[in-house]
């Protein structure tokens, strides 16, 4: 095999490879049905999650509240960002779910560019253990936050509107998230490794883990194409 | 005060004063103009300085600025400027604080356009090892800042200005009378009565030099060989920094900033070392001939005195700006100066490298988004939703917990709905009194028609008027 044909390869994106595989440690999201379902049992540390939702305040946030309680509350001083924003967070609700402010910085930009740019930032400080941006649309971006948290060890999780949910992106995990009127519904776009491909997450009216309700569809691993499913409600 | 006898002193002679005070923003390698500083004597305009350039050129100090030209037609003449001399002076004599708490700032040199520091460096000898170690530290930074200099050293102050200004390395009784800092007519007698070498003035009866010479003559000789005291007063330094530079000719492209910028900043690196100090802010002033000046101006998240770290700051300003002229002088202004604490960069202290990260953080992101774009939230003991949060730039002192059922997601701006949505939990009635914006409020957990989860209240003023004011997830 010639070497230009091996780096074309190489570039491209539907390709596993099994050293990334190995390496690749997770973070429980502390939604049973959730973890249950993710390779790992969790997120995936050192790595961009995409969240995908029709509109910002769908539940995205939501989803992560467990994960920042529990990282801003560890003992290893690393914080957590809010990069860029598309409504103001609000320190009573972030207190009230566990987050401890004090190691939650937010960043305002009104560039994409910026929002890029600061998470870099932060990423290269190495004082970060997770970091949400809204704003990464472009697939080099997101490959360059990849290696970023990758060699940061951290959780990159990039909030993006649903229609981005087409085009293929090099994120190691890919969430679609709708809000329903029992609980947000995730589909799994892309993972690495095996996974369940949908789970719906029973919440009370406070938006806290109700006994979780989970349904699986078994599909191939890491396939960009696999067909959207339809919502369960 | 200080007694000169048991003391040693280094004189910091710098021949060029008048040229590296104006042009050390250019490196020696690029300064391939000839450029000359030209001072007014009575109506004579005459060269004080030239660069190596113009030296090379065959120009020489002491030329009219006319025959000058004629000589080097493209020689660029700047009038000479006391004021940014001065000012060099004191931020080079905050510089040597970093090798000896003892600076004084003598009268300037005989020669025109020259300037000069005396150390007292007996104590920094133990710090520094001996005194060759010293001069060649002090000589590679001031060549590193843009100084061309001399130095000598002596057991008294005025024999070491003598030694700075002679070059040479000849016992001291060999050197020429000329050096003496005599008044002008003891000079001329002196030289007039055939005696060359200091040795063969110092070698006359001391009453004889008193009564032809008068007693001013024969107190400098004393001060000289240190048969007499010599006090000096420490040279006190300012709690803030300032400095400038100028360029021969307009500077269309921020790169080229970058090398003058370092410049400066390594010097303020060294009076900040010499304080024991650090700042908190640095406005970079870049100046356009025929334009308003344009200010950077930086604020840092902890103190700092590190010059790579401001540089790096500015950089980032010089990058995002676009000049809206050429550039023919850079400027820096330090804020007031704060006590260094060790925690900046003490090694030792486990968390002084994590405090430094995050201080370089903060700094880069508030420098390019701007100051208030990073901050830390903090609960406010106010039952008015719109000020129970804010955004401050430094974290709480203290951990919140809170068991109030509030969104994590604000919007200040509520937001009208058309109808009553689905209301999940609620009332929450929120009053305030007359004496504050009236308001009164049922606030409620509702979904919305796509199954989000929001803050929604009802306005009790305007009865049937439901508003959006946040969301949960």
């Amino acid at each position: 095999m010639s070497r230009s044909s091996l780096s074309n390869l190489l570039q491209n994106q539907a390709l596993w490879r099994a050293s990334e595989g190995a390496t690749l440690g997770a973070s429980a999201s502390d939604w049973g049905a959730l973890d249950a379902q993710l390779p790992g049992g969790g997120f995936p540390t050192g790595a961009v999650t995409e969240i995908l939702c029709q509109r910002p305040g769908s539940g995205e946030l939501g989803l992560l509240l467990p994960l920042l309680a529990r990282l801003t509350q560890a003992d290893n001083r690393r914080q957590a960002a809010l990069i860029c924003p598309a409504f103001p967070p609000y320190g009573p609700g972030l207190a009230a779910a566990g987050i401890d402010l004090r190691r939650f910085l937010i960043i305002n930009s009104f560039e994409a560019a910026d929002a890029l740019w600061s998470a870099e930032q932060c990423l290269a400080s190495g004082l970060f253990s997770a970091l949400m941006l809204q704003g990464a649309s472009d697939t080099a971006h997101i490959r360059r936050l990849q290696l970023a948290a990758r060699d940061a060890d951290a959780m990159v999780f990039s909030f993006r509107p649903l229609s981005a949910a087409r085009r293929p992106s090099p994120a190691a995990l890919r969430l679609q998230l709708e809000p329903g009127q029992t609980g947000p519904t995730l589909t799994i776009l892309k993972c690495r490794g095996p996974a369940g491909s949908q789970v719906q997450l029973a919440q009370d009216e406070y938006g806290r883990a109700a006994s979780a309700a989970a349904t699986t569809y078994p599909t191939a691993p890491d396939s960009q194409l696999r067909p959207r499913l339809s919502v369960v409600s | 005060m200080k007694k000169s006898t048991g003391s040693l002193w280094l004189c910091l002679h710098l021949p060029r004063l008048a040229l590296d005070a104006l042009m050390r923003g250019q490196s020696r390698g690029e300064a391939e103009t000839c450029i000359a500083i030209a001072d007014t004597a009575g109506n004579r305009r005459t060269l004080i300085c030239v660069n190596n350039a113009a030296a090379a050129a065959g120009l020489q100090t002491g030329l009219t600025a006319t025959t000058a030209r004629s000589l080097v037609p493209g020689l660029i003449i700047r009038q000479r400027r006391l004021r940014l001399e001065a000012l060099a002076l004191h931020s080079l004599a905050g510089w040597c604080q970093q090798y000896t708490a003892f600076v004084h700032l003598p009268g300037p040199p005989p020669e025109p356009g020259a300037g000069r520091l005396l150390l007292e460096v007996g104590g920094s000898r133990k710090l520094f090892g001996d005194l060759a170690r010293l001069h060649e530290q002090i000589s590679r930074g001031l060549q590193a800042l843009g100084y061309d200099m001399a130095s000598g050293g002596s057991r008294t102050p005025e024999a070491a200005m003598l030694r700075a200004r002679s070059g040479s390395q000849k016992p001291f009784s060999q050197l020429p009378l000329g050096l003496l800092e005599l008044p002008g007519p003891a000079l001329e007698s002196l030289q007039h009565a055939g005696l060359k070498s200091i040795g063969e003035v110092l070698a006359l009866p001391r009453d004889a030099l008193a009564r032809r010479h008068g007693p001013a003559c024969l107190a400098y000789l004393d001060r000289l060989t240190g048969r007499q005291p010599d006090p000096l007063t420490p040279w006190r330094s300012r709690p803030r920094h300032r400095a400038i530079v100028e360029f021969p000719g307009a500077v269309e492209n921020t790169q080229a900033l970058i090398f003058p910028l370092r410049r400066l900043l390594d010097e303020l690196q060294g009076v900040l070392r010499g304080r024991d100090a650090a700042i908190q802010s640095l406005t970079l002033t870049l100046s356009h001939p025929d334009h308003p000046a344009t200010q950077l101006p930086v604020k840092l998240a902890a103190p700092s005195r590190a010059a790579r770290h401001l540089e790096s700051l500015l950089r980032e300003k010089l990058d995002a700006l676009e000049l809206k002229a050429p550039v023919d002088g850079l400027q820096i202004d330090s804020g007031r100066f704060v006590p260094y604490s060790a925690r900046q960069g003490d090694l030792f202290d486990s968390h002084g490298a994590e405090h430094e990260a995050w201080a370089t953080l903060l700094d880069r992101l508030r420098n390019r988004l701007g100051h208030e774009a990073a901050g830390y939230l903090h609960c406010r003991g106010d039952h008015r939703p719109e000020r129970a949060s804010q955004l401050l730039s430094e974290p709480a002192t203290e951990a919140v917990t809170t068991t109030l059922n509030r969104p994590v997601w604000f919007l200040p701006r509520p937001e009208a709905l058309a109808a009553q949505p689905n209301l999940l939990t609620g009332p929450e009635r929120i009053e305030a009194g007359w004496w504050q914006r009236e308001m009164r409020r049922d606030y409620f957990m509702a979904r919305d028609a796509q199954g989000r989860r929001m803050w929604v209240y009802r306005d009790l003023t305007q009865p049937a008027c439901w508003y959006v004011h946040g969301y949960f997830g």
